[in-house]
């Protein structure tokens, strides 16, 4: 495996070896043929455009770096300017983006080309992808599984090799499991490094952008290009760039991990993850890495305090979306309420509508004081709880899922068991922690969490352990 | 109507929240939580930047226009409320 296909695409447009309107074509070609239904639209004709300006500057002598000429995905929750975003959604099947997210503006400033929108589980409400009136999509390794969500079109399309990278979204999970799934590098970075500007909120204390791609590097290529301060998002916070050129092969001395004994003794992990993660661990150890046991909360609760969270800032965002400025209305021109009733009725999934139900109740007096409020301090206490585990470790590692991705159909009989699959990954998007799932022995991907503001330290290690096994 | 669905401005046949219900009784028994030490993520309150006018450019305006869910000419239809 190379150590960056962003650098070798680029080694061959400057060979003109390959054209980018060949590489771009050649992509939008396989997006249309695949069969795994992962994308909501292609962006054919603007794709072209963009490729043909990359292949003038070509042409007149200069040398691409950074993301010129890469074809990429995005998510469908992204808006990007004249292109329908629809959050996998009815009631926004018809919604023409006014302008682009920063986020994605960055990647387009940088010369990367957008070539499709991908489908995601309904506003990311969801693990399986199931959520979507475009339909499931499928897991990249086998047609039966789930994608995995909510960015199960971006795992797939990068597992495919039909972009090079694609933009997820992560609020309790959304990229790391699905890249767990489909065996790619997912990336949450931490909260704040990236702009939501342009991002259909979900749970807006926990939603992250974040890239999908093959390799280490090119994680960390995308991550330095969208990264910073930005106007339009308040809870942006300055970031270094990233060295890559500096990144080494060889495991940091003294480096110190630390496992989660409530994760890795839960009954409902699946033996094979297990065992996988106990060899990684052992590798590791044989490579000189000091592993260590530590106490955390344990599953149920991590994932009750998440959803109930989530359920609450889900209903707030999505209230916006009432089909009277935008969105599909269903009018009754006779009854204002009706109007309201109906078009939100008929416009959400029956998953979306059952957390905006639950999140108004969460939020209704009689539950605002005894459990909203209550999940907010134990939020406080598992932010407390990292700050001094990362005094101990430098980082936490943990499987991504518990489970194996299920086969199509079976989360929609038994929505708890979805919320569950997440135990592992909320935590840390509670604590606003950069995380990161990588495809390292662990059937389902090894997630590598660090103190905030540590992407880098976790893109070096990942390196390094790319390098090593 | 279910008044959940009415305070949700959402009308539905069924829909059943009793499994995510099932994530009160957890949160209600949780005991002893030590938040010493914990950092606030969000917002830096002391860090706002000042207001400006910005000026909606008339390609995102025409944008803007076309998502409106009705219109009869120039005119764009909402729901009536008089009281």
């Amino acid at each position: 495996m190379s150590e960056s296909i962003i650098q070798d695409i680029h080694n061959q447009l400057n060979s003109k070896e390959i054209s980018c309107v060949q590489l771009v074509q050649e992509k939008i070609n396989a997006l249309q043929e695949s069969t795994k239904n992962a994308n909501n639209a292609i962006l054919e004709e603007q794709a072209l455009k963009q490729a043909q300006i990359i292949d003038e500057k070509i042409a007149s002598g200069h040398k691409l770096s950074g993301l010129e000429g890469i074809p990429f995905g995005v998510k469908d929750v992204y808006l990007l300017k004249g292109t329908i975003s629809t959050a996998s959604s009815n009631i926004l099947k018809n919604y023409k983006s006014p302008y682009t997210a920063t986020a994605i503006q960055k990647l387009i400033d940088s010369g990367a080309i957008p070539v499709c929108k991908e489908n995601c589980d309904q506003f990311g409400h969801g693990s399986t992808n199931e959520n979507s009136v475009f339909g499931v999509a499928k897991n990249a390794h086998n047609d039966e599984k789930v994608a995995g969500g909510s960015s199960g079109g971006s795992a797939v399309n990068v597992a495919e090799e039909n972009t090079i990278f694609s933009i997820g979204g992560d609020t309790g999970g959304s990229i790391r499991q699905p890249a767990g799934y489909n065996k790619v590098y997912g990336l949450k970075p931490t909260y704040g490094r990236v702009s939501r500007y342009g991002l259909m909120a979900y749970t807006s204390s926990s939603d992250c952008v974040g890239p999908f791609a093959k390799t280490v590097k090119d994680i960390a290529t995308t991550l330095n290009v969208m990264s910073g301060k930005d106007g339009k998002d308040q809870t942006t916070v300055a970031s270094n760039k990233i060295d890559i050129e500096s990144f080494s092969s060889e495991i940091k001395a003294r480096t110190k991990v630390g496992i989660y004994k409530t994760f890795i003794e839960h009954p409902s992990l699946n033996s094979s993850i297990k065992a996988g993660f106990d060899a990684l661990i052992e590798k590791l150890k044989a490579k000189g890495v000091e592993v260590k046991e530590l106490d955390f909360f344990d599953g149920d609760t991590l994932t009750a305090t998440y959803y109930i969270i989530a359920l609450a800032e889900t209903a707030s965002n999505l209230s916006r979306i009432d089909g009277i400025a935008f969105g599909n209305r269903a009018m009754d021109k006779d009854n204002l309420a009706s109007t309201y009733l109906d078009t939100r009725g008929e416009g959400f999934s029956e998953e979306t509508k059952r957390r905006i139900i639950a999140g108004n109740q969460v939020l209704s007096v009689g539950y605002s004081d005894e459990i909203y409020k209550k999940a907010l301090q134990v939020r406080k206490g598992i932010e407390a709880k990292f700050a001094k585990d990362f005094e101990e470790v430098d980082f936490v590692l943990s499987p991504t899922s518990p489970l194996l991705p299920p086969t199509i159909g079976e989360s929609l009989k038994d929505p708890l068991t979805m919320y569950l699959s997440d135990m592992y990954t909320v935590g840390f998007s509670l604590g606003g922690l950069p995380t990161l799932s990588a495809p390292f022995v662990v059937e389902n991907n090894v997630q590598i969490t660090a103190a905030k503001g540590k992407d880098e330290e976790i893109l070096r290690f990942a390196y390094a352990v790319e390098q090593s096994f | 109507m279910d008044k959940l669905q009415q305070l949700s401005n959402i009308r539905a046949d069924e829909v059943n929240i009793s499994k995510i219900t099932d994530f009160f009784e957890t949160i209600k028994n949780v005991k002893n939580i030590d938040t010493d030490g914990a950092q606030d993520h969000i917002v830096q309150s002391d860090n706002l930047r000042e207001d400006e006018v910005v000026h909606c450019n008339p390609e995102e305006k025409a944008l803007i226009m076309e998502n409106f869910p009705a219109k009869q000419g120039t005119y764009l239809v909402v729901p009536k409320v008089i009281q």
